[in-house]
């Protein structure tokens, strides 16, 4: 036993000192030369096809064929697309979404981190848990609440006021624009929210000691220091603006508003023979527009680190009294919270318990139909098996590419590190029916080059996209996690005789399954609900919840079977969230760690 | 020259929800006096001044500053009236501004009566007087410490405030340039003749500069006086032990077999009359305290009245200026830490004879 043992041991001694050291190096090198490869493939790869399909004269993975011009032809100057109009349109919805969010988005975080308002917990909530809501849904409640033909609230503030029709027009591009950016401004809020919060406070107290009043004080010292958080949030919020698809396309289409997502969108699905061609070279007029607001971008960021030095700490969060305010402006923004978020969801709610919905409540026809059918259609059923099937496996993969990119980026010297860390946000400025598209190209043409490689009408090709859509945002949430771990840790870890692998295993990711976790929770919420990919690359085997929702509202029988589906998602949604809660994990503290 | 106190506090108090409450302060800052708030961490010193300063709200209680009232219990102004200055610990220079345009700020928003023409010249002048003209144009972010701390100066003074309120201002700065900044402000408030109210928890600092000292400890003035006082005979043992008096040791007041009254301790016993006692006081448990300056290596000369007592060393070294040797006595908890001139080549484990005159021991009652 003892002579076994020690065989063992001088075994193991030997392989350490002999092979060991450089076996370790090479599994290091493998380890994290194929996940920045991965990386690399993901987020370059479809942008090329994508350009090489937009030159191409024949169809994704046609041969004979040529480059030629002729696509970027068609789209400015041929008549199928009215390109100025697209980009008009785009930019209103855009800066109305950005708009939007930095008003309610900045205003509420102001609010809730620096002053005294009462109920600001409650309203923190409200406003927090509306992330479990996708856009599509909140586009479908809105036409139940406010539309002005099946509206419920357009309906009676019509008949209380007794008149035809009401002046304001939820479906016009403002309108679109407002409800775009209302969901946004969760995002936008968590964007500003760290930065309130480690401003010192002694930055505006000094500021009001040696005589600037309260509201001089917010002009010259409170809004320059968070100028970056600001500007950072103002950027990702345009950048989503200019893809937004979802909300656009459902509350537009009646009037026949049309943006760059839309109309590459119905480019691709919705003509025959399909502008394969057409669509990619619209869709790269817009990167190149998109790619110019990315480099400012991280332009903006990287001067954030120079803002941080003196204010990396936490501070005591002193607040500001807004004395005999307090109560009015609490009441003024519940019933904000009530009109844009409670009172949508709510008619949904009732909405889906109606056989049809006209915009009146009927009671003599209340009926739960709707949700038996929800949960007894066989295709639904397979829809909602694919979702949990992209879920799972986007938010695993996801994981594994995101912590180990951020490993490279912040743990090695590596020479691709800033390259890497470059191609993990470039995915912001490239919407996801954009990308989509590319990836619908790349494994067209990958068909024909390499068959077996072929994952076109699987689910790994939705998988894919929508790893990649959330990849900048997952991957800030790795890196921001990373740096507070200290490498001393690590390195000590080396220094007491542990191979990497050892070190990976005792050390980093022990300390690190905290933000694994979160990280995974965060894709796996996320992906579930994603319109755009799936809708770019399913095909009628692969028919996920969201693709099957936008299929039912555009095609189907009625809005309420859709409103009982969502209600469903919502319901099951916010029940995971609080599930998670109750176990410490809170998306929404990720960067105030 | 103005006689008025520029400062006036009386019964200022402060309850915090679960910690300490500031109860009832009283406290003047004269004109051109340097006053120095002295206490451990966690008593409440910061608290008043921020209460001064007004970004605090106390719960009474109430404050003037050159005989201007602006806390009581029906007024409250707002920071920006107070006309003072105020450096923070962490020195709060606005990091997206340059050295100059936090200097001038100030004198861009607080009320003065120096004309905008002058600006210029007056952050120059203060620039130069705090020795960083040269650092006019650079971003604040690219400042050392002693730099930054300058510049949070030169912006606390530059509108001639009425006061100038101190938090801990050194307390982020190495030794050496403590050293160097504790005789600047000297230099400073002399020139410049601007009344003081110091914050800190460093004894050293505290005994340096102010004119006077109010020792706190949990939200209460514990002593006030001139530091002479306070380092020589404090009344309380609180402010004995915390202005650094090393050496403490318990005894009890007890009367010998001849009648007389004596300090007895575990090595020594001492005639209570030849010692310096600080309270009216019978029998009972006491607090006695030995300056390390005050006893001496017997040998030395000089030690015709001296009490003696043989111990043994357990550490010696050379400490900044001096020689520092630590004794133990036989059989007791007690260690003495003396301090001496000349360097001395002692080894642990050596005997050693110490002597210490009777009338530096100082003795309080126990509380």
């Amino acid at each position: 036993m003892s002579s076994k043992r020690s065989l063992f041991e001088s075994t193991q001694q030997v392989f350490r000192t002999l092979l060991g050291a450089a076996l370790d190096r090479a599994t290091r090198r493998v380890v994290l030369g194929v996940v920045t490869l991965l990386l690399t493939f993901l987020t370059v790869v479809p942008l090329l096809f994508l350009l090489w399909t937009s030159v191409w004269s024949g169809y994704p993975g046609e041969f004979a064929a040529e480059l030629t011009v002729e696509n970027f032809r068609a789209v400015y100057l041929g008549e199928y697309f009215a390109v100025w109009e697209i980009f008009l349109n785009s930019l209103s919805i855009a800066v109305g979404i950005t708009l939007t969010g930095l008003v309610f988005g900045l205003g509420a975080a102001w609010l809730f981190v620096r002053t005294d308002l009462p109920t600001k917990g409650g309203m923190e909530l409200v406003l927090l848990s509306c992330q479990a809501i996708p856009g599509y849904v909140y586009a479908i409640m809105y036409v139940t609440a406010y539309g002005s033909e099946r509206g419920l609230v357009a309906a009676a503030v019509r008949d209380a006021l007794g008149v035809e029709a009401l002046p304001i027009d939820v479906f016009s591009p403002w309108g679109i624009a407002f409800i775009a950016g209302i969901n946004v401004v969760p995002t936008f809020y968590l964007l500003t929210v760290p930065a309130l919060q480690d401003m010192d406070p002694a930055l505006e107290e000094v500021s009001r000691i040696h005589g600037a009043s309260l509201p001089a004080t917010i002009r010259i010292i409170s809004l320059p220091l968070i100028k970056p958080a600001i500007l950072s949030a103002t950027i990702v919020a345009f950048l989503y603006g200019m893809g937004e698809f979802a909300i656009v396309s459902i509350l537009g289409v009646e009037n026949g508003f049309d943006v760059y997502s839309t109309a590459i969108h119905s480019a691709i699905k919705g003509r025959y023979p399909p502008g394969y061609g057409e669509a990619a070279a619209l869709a790269c007029s817009l990167l190149v527009l998109m790619l110019v607001f990315v480099w400012y971008y991280r332009r903006v960021t990287a001067r954030k680190t120079e803002f941080m030095t003196l204010t990396g700490r936490r501070h005591r969060t002193d607040v500001w009294s807004l004395g005999r305010w307090r109560w009015p402006l609490a009441a003024i923004i519940w019933a904000v919270l009530l009109v844009v978020w409670v009172l949508p969801i709510f008619v949904l709610l009732v909405t889906s318990v109606h056989a049809d919905w006209y915009g009146q409540v009927n009671l003599s026809a209340l009926t739960f139909d709707h949700y038996f059918t929800a949960v007894t259609d066989p295709q639904l059923r397979k829809a909602f098996l694919n979702s949990i099937i992209v879920a799972v496996g986007g938010a695993t993969l996801g994981t594994v590419l995101v912590v180990g990119t951020a490993y490279y980026t912040e743990r090695t010297d590596g020479r691709f590190r800033g390259a890497v860390d470059f191609l993990s946000l470039t995915p912001l400025a490239v919407p996801g029916i954009i990308l989509g598209a590319g990836l619908l190209f790349t494994f067209l043409w990958v068909g024909e080059l390499v068959p077996f490689l072929n994952l076109y009408g699987t689910l790994l090709i939705i998988i894919v996209g929508c790893v990649v859509v959330y990849l900048p945002v997952s991957s800030r949430i790795a890196v921001g996690n990373i740096v507070q771990i200290h490498a001393e840790l690590e390195e000590a870890a080396r220094i007491a005789g542990a191979t990497w692998l050892q070190q990976m295993r005792e050390i980093f990711l022990p300390l690190f399954k905290n933000t694994t976790v979160v990280i995974w929770f965060f894709l796996a919420m996320h992906i579930i609900q994603l319109l755009s990919i799936p809708l770019m690359t399913y095909t009628s085997d692969t028919v996920v919840i969201p693709v099957r929702l936008f299929q039912l509202y555009n095609f189907g029988p009625g809005i309420a079977l859709v409103a009982a589906i969502s209600s469903i998602f919502i319901f099951l949604t916010v029940g995971f969230l609080l599930g998670l809660r109750r176990y410490g994990i809170r998306f929404y503290e990720l960067g105030q760690r | 020259m103005n006689t008025e106190p520029q400062l006036e506090i009386s019964g200022l108090k402060k309850r915090f929800e679960s910690e300490f409450e500031l109860s009832k302060i009283d406290l003047t800052v004269g004109s051109d006096e340097i006053v120095a708030l002295l206490g451990p961490s966690g008593c409440g010193k910061t608290t008043i001044l921020r209460c001064i300063a007004g970004v605090e709200t106390p719960d009474g209680g109430t404050i003037r500053i050159d005989d201007d009232t602006v806390e009581s219990p029906d007024i409250s102004k707002p920071p920006e009236e107070r006309h003072i200055g105020m450096v923070y610990q962490s020195y709060a220079v606005w990091p997206h501004k340059t050295v100059y345009e936090n200097v001038v700020f100030p004198l861009e928003h607080a009320s003065h009566g120096i004309p905008r023409a002058n600006y210029r010249d007056r952050v120059e002048g203060i620039l130069e007087l705090m020795e960083i003209s040269e650092l006019a144009d650079e971003p604040a972010t690219d400042l050392s410490g002693g730099q930054q701390q300058r510049t949070a100066l030169a912006r606390a003074l530059v509108h001639e405030p009425d006061l100038l309120l101190m938090d801990e201002p050194l307390s982020n700065l190495d030794e050496e340039l403590r050293k160097q900044m504790r005789y600047e402000l000297q230099r400073i408030q002399q020139e410049l003749g601007v009344s003081m109210l110091y914050v800190t928890h460093d004894q050293e600092e505290a005994f340096y500069l102010a004119d006077r000292i109010v020792v706190l400890r949990d939200g209460a003035v514990v002593e006030r006086g001139p530091p002479e006082k306070l380092y020589r005979s404090p009344d309380s043992p609180f402010t004995r032990r915390f202005v650094g008096a090393r050496n403490p040791f318990g005894g009890r007041i007890e009367t010998d077999t001849a009648g007389d009254r004596i300090v007895r301790t575990e090595f020594v016993d001492v005639p209570l009359s030849e010692t310096e006692y600080m309270s009216n006081g019978a029998d009972g448990d006491v607090d006695c305290f030995l300056r390390p300056d005050d006893i001496a290596i017997c040998g030395d000369g000089g030690e015709d009245d001296r009490i003696q007592m043989e111990g043994t060393v357990v550490a010696e070294g050379i400490l900044g200026d001096r020689y520092e040797v630590t004794v133990e006595f036989d059989g007791t908890d007690t260690e003495l830490t003396v301090h001496c001139d000349q360097y001395r080549d002692l080894s642990r484990g050596e005997r050693l004879i110490l002597g210490f005159a009777p009338k530096t021991l100082q003795v309080y009652r126990s509380q």
